[in-house]
């Protein structure tokens, strides 16, 4: 996610953000309340400067009063001016200008003209400074500064009375560097006087040498980006206009404002410092605080990737430092170990069978899978309930539910053994070694009799071993194997049998049969031939029916037998499709046959589970109905062994069959538990004598006694009798003689294909035409 | 006020104009103050008898008593000192110039005033001390009273001069007036300055602010 951050990070940035905040926030003060208190002091300097100056420049006033009132005062020097004696006076002037060192003296009269001056003012022009002269003359003393010739004098105006005034004395010092190196002392700031010189303002004095007007700045116009960062030299001044009516001459108070500005720098520094350091240390003291908070969290954070992982084994330290993270740790440990409960509870369940708390498929595969992983030779048993739905058709499905779960108990009590049920009434037992079990052990725990709806019975039960990883090293195999292996138990009536590497071959084989006969049924029925058996008719001597046989010839396999292929249609439920193929390739055989103008009827097998399905023997009648053939021309063999399983259905399809103008007949009599009530209330028409009390029945004196009690037993029902197995012409006589309606054998004829067929009967017809 | 008062004055003046036959006029300064204490002056042929009696001006707690002496051309004039202190008192004017230095006392020579004309007397220890003598020739002279107003009592008004010690101009010069026949009232060329009550007479200094 964008803009995501770490709780670290918002921590420190918060408290860090902050702290920067507040640094800049101090410093900014500092630096302007520092900046605005050097400013005020260099203002208030400034202004202080302009009062001492000012002061300075009073007292000196009424110093030169002082020594100026000496001279007005002198009532020789009055009565000189009185009596208008310039050359008293001037020599007067001179005298007290040596004696008080001024620059300037002179007399002017009352309307301001000169009277007399000393030698010293020789070259000076007073008509500037007449106003000054009259308005000085009105008020009898004054003290002002002006300009003369470009220097700047302070002056007093003297009346001298006689005792009205008659005339005003004027005594000037020249204002120069010495005056403003006595500021300079006073005040420590700089000063310098500046004139007015071509419409310019020129320093003409100063206390700092090589400074220029230009140099100087207002206070309030001071640049203090310059000042403090570029350091730049700049000189605050405060000036003081001197003659106002001249506008020339000020002083000016100078101060170096880096001077000023150097403690104030110097504290702007040390804040900043220590600012920095406060930031420093704030940083460091957030990243700790957000380290202690942010630990636990991500400690919690990995712990819970752990029991995602599905590790439960560590608790979180509850010395987090923070109560609410110590909660949530606690809170988090608590979850951790409930979780790992539920899931030990969920697991319990997910690998264990319900019905027997044994462990289930699932986990028997995973056991398994470790058990082969580890790489030790270790034996696998299955146990098998035979015919473990007949037990829940007979005693109901609670009943067989007992039943397995007194199994499981029988097997749960064996020590070192990993017990699983897989599927209905199938055990995995895996001993944890050799000696743990062995078979005959396990064979006679489970063969005990037990009791079941008050019923003692002795479990019927099939034991298969497989050794591992010799006979198989996955799973899958192992299973495979030993369902094989049961199998093998099922078909030889055994109870126990180790599995051996043919069982698989034999598996295999009849797999790779089921995989090709669908594949012949699906694209190439090519594979599959019809052939017929005749059968004579005793009375007549002639063939008025046949058998029709069904020969597979696979491309891959090579001819394989019905009795292979068969009961693998059925197992596989190819077998509908199978009779069918049968059915029409017979009618179609009818259709060449009658063309030959051959009529015979030709039986066709039919399979228990053909008969035992309504719609199938309902297409049955529908295909040769749609053929037009006539059912008398087709009549089915039935096994009746297969019957048994659910007689009345097989009775009731039977008589739609029979009801349908077909003629049924009972194949392979004699071998199965034959019942004759069930005889009695089958309704067909024929008996076929099993061909094993036919082929050695000129030999056998038991054999004959059979066939002949069987064709009398079917007589006394009204059964035609048909012998298969006719290899000699003895039998045939003797069948002949007893009665037998027909006869089917090698004597007669070996299966033949339908053209042969169409020939063989001819030859026979022609044969009998003869011979009659 | 000063309206006021010239209405006053006005009705002042009509009353006198219609209830008396008195000459009565304003004296205004150049800044239309009336003042007090002028001195006008008529050029006039009579010659007043000569003045045989000393006229005086004393000093007293530093002070000339009186501060103004009026007196005829060739009159005499002592100086005595009521103070116990020494004065010296002298005049730089042209009309008289003279010096009597230091002395205590009333027993100094009298000093005759020959020519017409003001003098100033000042002294020489006390700064603050300044008197004035008038010395008339051919002349009549008339001193305006309080409020300003004088009654001339001269046929003619022709050529008068005017002098107050304290005019805003050299103490010795006497100057000449204009005269508003309508409003009766005579225009002073110059400005008379009144003096403050305690003001001395020393050199003041005002404090001049810098930069002003």
């Amino acid at each position: 996610m964008r803009g995501e951050r770490t709780l670290y990070q918002r921590i420190l940035f918060a408290i860090s953000g902050l702290i920067a905040f507040t640094t800049v926030i101090i410093l900014t003060n500092v630096w302007v309340s520092t900046t605005e208190h050097a400013r005020n002091q260099m203002a208030h300097e400034l202004n202080t400067a302009k009062n001492v100056a000012a002061r300075v420049l009073q007292n000196r006033a009424n110093q030169l009063r002082n020594s100026a009132l000496v001279l007005t005062a002198d009532f020789g020097f009055k009565q000189a001016v009185a009596t208008q004696d310039a050359a008293t006076i001037t020599s007067a002037l001179n005298n007290h200008g040596q004696r008080i060192n001024a620059d300037l003296m002179a007399l002017f009269s009352s309307d301001g003209r000169l009277i007399a001056k000393n030698t010293q003012s020789q070259e000076e022009d007073f008509s500037a400074i007449s106003s000054h002269i009259i308005s000085a003359f009105s008020q009898r003393a004054a003290s002002t500064t002006v300009v003369l010739n470009e220097r700047i004098y302070q002056v007093i105006f003297l009346t001298v009375d006689a005792p009205r005034p008659i005339a005003v004395t004027m005594i000037g010092f020249e204002l120069t560097t010495p005056f403003l190196e006595e500021l300079k002392s006073i005040t420590q700031l700089e000063h310098a006087f500046s004139l007015n010189q071509d419409e310019q303002q020129n320093i003409i004095n100063s206390t700092l040498a090589g400074i220029a007007q230009n140099q100087l700045v207002q206070p309030s116009s001071i640049n203090w980006f310059e000042v403090v960062l570029l350091r730049r030299a700049i000189f605050a001044f405060q000036s003081v206009s001197l003659s106002a009516s001249d506008g020339g001459a000020s002083l000016l108070m100078i101060q170096d404002v880096q001077s000023v500005y150097a403690g104030f720098w110097q504290l702007q520094l040390q804040i900043t410092a220590i600012a920095v350091l406060c930031l420093i240390l704030a940083l460091s003291v957030a990243l700790r605080i957000a380290k202690r908070i942010t630990h636990p969290i991500r400690q919690l954070v990995k712990q819970s990737q752990l029991v995602a992982n599905g590790k439960y084994d560590n608790a979180m330290p509850l010395n987090s430092g923070a109560t609410e993270v110590t909660q949530l740790t606690n809170a988090f440990n608590q979850m951790q170990s409930n979780v790992q409960k539920r899931e030990t509870e969920i697991r319990f369940q997910a690998e264990r069978d319900r019905l027997t708390g044994l462990l289930n498929r699932s986990a028997l595969d995973t056991h398994l899978n470790n058990r082969i992983n580890e790489g030790k030779e270790f034996s696998v048993f299955a146990i098998k309930i035979n015919r473990f739905r007949n037990i829940n058709d007979v005693f109901g499905y609670q009943a067989g539910d007992q039943y397995l779960q007194h199994v499981a108990k029988r097997l749960a009590t064996l020590t070192d053994c990993l017990v699983s049920r897989i599927g209905g009434g199938e055990y995995i037992v895996i001993p944890d070694s050799a000696k743990a079990l062995s078979t005959a052990t396990l064979i006679t725990l489970i063969k005990q009799p037990l009791i079941l709806n008050q019923v003692e019975i002795v479990p019927s039960l099939s034991v298969a071993k497989i050794s591992v990883p010799e006979q198989a090293d996955n799973t899958e195999a192992v299973l495979r194997r030993l369902d094989i292996t049961l199998d093998n138990c099922n078909a030889n009536q055994l109870d126990y049998l180790h599995y051996r590497a043919d069982f698989e071959d034999h598996y295999l084989y009849r797999l790779n049969v089921i995989s090709e006969l669908k594949q012949a049924l699906a694209n190439d029925t090519q594979q599959f031939s019809l052939l017929y058996q005749p059968k004579l008719s005793t009375r007549s001597g002639t063939c008025e029916a046949a058998e029709a046989l069904l020969r597979w010839n696979n491309p891959k396999l090579g001819f394989i037998g019905p009795d292979i292929f068969i009961p693998l249609a059925e197992q596989s439920g190819l077998i509908h499709q199978l009779t069918f193929w049968v059915v029409q390739q017979v009618l179609v055989d009818q259709q060449t046959l009658i063309a030959n103008d051959i009529h015979i009827n030709i039986a066709i097998n039919l399979s228990a589970q053909d008969l035992l399905n309504r719609d199938v023997v309902d297409r049955l009648i529908n295909l040769v109905d749609k053929a037009q053939l006539g059912p008398q021309r087709i009549s089915f063999e039935l096994t009746e062994s297969d019957l048994i399983s659910d007689a009345d259905l097989a009775i009731e399809n039977m008589t739609m069959l029979r009801d349908a103008g077909f003629s049924l007949a009972i194949d392979d009599f004699g071998t199965g538990y034959s019942s004759l009530a069930y005889l009695r209330n089958m309704p067909v028409n024929t008996l076929k004598i099993d061909k094993s009390f036919v082929l050695k029945l000129d030999e056998r004196l038991t054999d004959q006694k059979i066939v002949q009690t069987i064709i009398q037993l079917a007589h006394s029902f009204d059964l035609q009798v048909v012998a298969e197995g006719v290899e000699t012409w003895q039998s045939q006589e003797a069948l002949q003689d007893w009665g037998c309606e027909y006869i089917q054998g090698y004597y007669i004829s070996r299966p033949i294909k339908c053209d042969d067929l169409a020939l063989w009967l001819k030859q026979q017809k022609d044969q009998y035409d003869f011979s009659s | 006020m000063a309206n006021l008062r010239r209405f006053l004055l006005g009705v002042l003046f009509f009353l006198a104009t219609h209830t008396a036959v008195a000459n009565v006029w304003l004296v205004v300064d150049a800044q239309g103050q009336p003042v007090e204490g002028v001195i006008l002056s008529i050029p006039s042929d009579s010659l007043p008898a000569s003045p045989s009696e000393i006229a005086v001006m004393d000093q007293v707690e530093k002070r000339f008593e009186p501060e103004l002496l009026i007196i005829q051309r060739g009159q005499q004039v002592t100086f005595p000192n009521s103070d116990n202190i020494r004065h010296h008192v002298y005049s730089f004017s042209p009309t008289k110039p003279f010096e009597i230095k230091l002395y205590k006392g009333t027993d100094v020579p009298p000093i005759t005033f020959e020519q017409a004309g003001v003098v100033v007397l000042g002294c020489n220890i006390h700064d603050a001390m300044v008197g004035y003598i008038y010395v008339k020739g051919n002349e009549l002279t008339f001193l305006s009273g309080k409020d300003g107003y004088v009654e001339l009592s001269a046929d003619t008004t022709t050529n008068m001069l005017a002098w107050h010690p304290q005019q805003v101009l050299a103490p010795g010069l006497r100057s000449n007036v204009t005269l508003d026949t309508t409003t009766r009232t005579i225009h002073l060329p110059f400005r008379v300055k009144v003096p403050a009550p305690n003001e001395s007479h020393q050199h003041g200094f005002k404090r001049r602010k810098l930069g002003q």
